[in-house]
């Protein structure tokens, strides 16, 4: 899942990792929701297909990621758009708008670092509800 | 549900970094609560919001 995701940007369709895996479709499609079940990614509303695999989204959000390489990427989040930096070790920038005033907003990390530190994220789903409704978190 | 809380980026980053660094790796399992709370505070996030996840 993960290196299909990191390689395309793209989420895998269950008939493709049952290809990559040697599996039957069924059987993928089972784990998929056991993964599911044990809060490790999130499929979509037909319970088949990749929706979330945190900290990626595998549709378009306000959320993309760009790596310094040129690879892009969707966040789920502010939070998961850097998350995706830190998982594949790589500088790169997210250009997203202010959840507040809407106005644009970047953040890029160079270095391993960010480049500015002027700007705050608004957490409202404390964590012990973060799977209550993990798309409205 | 309360007003949430407001994370200086800095801290979203560090977050980020201890929160997702070998996510992809196949031996990755889902934190239980208190391994959760642990991250957070690890990153100086503590406090009745991000308790008891």
């Amino acid at each position: 899942m993960y290196d299909h995701l990191i390689r395309t940007g793209a989420a895998p369709y269950p008939a493709t990792l049952a290809t990559d895996l040697g599996l039957d479709e069924i059987t993928v499609v089972e784990a998929l929701r056991a993964l599911e079940d044990a809060h490790a990614l999130v499929l979509g509303s037909d319970r088949d297909t990749v929706w979330m695999a945190h900290p990626f989204s595998a549709v378009p959000t306000p959320y993309p990621v760009r790596t310094a390489a040129g690879r892009e990427y969707w966040g789920n989040c502010a939070w998961d758009a850097l998350g995706v930096l830190a998982l594949l070790g790589s500088d790169g920038a997210s250009a997203s708008a202010c959840a507040d005033c809407d106005d644009p907003m970047t953040i890029e990390v160079e270095n391993g670092s960010l480049v500015s530190d002027d700007a705050v994220v608004h957490f409202l789903v404390p964590p012990r509800r973060f799977w209550d409704d993990v798309g409205f978190t | 549900m309360g007003r949430g809380a407001i994370v200086p980026i800095a801290t979203v980053w560090e977050l980020a970094k201890a929160w997702y660094t070998g996510r992809e790796r196949e031996e990755w399992r889902p934190r239980t609560p208190d391994e959760t709370t642990a991250v957070f505070s690890e990153v100086g996030l503590t406090g009745e919001f991000w308790a008891g996840s």
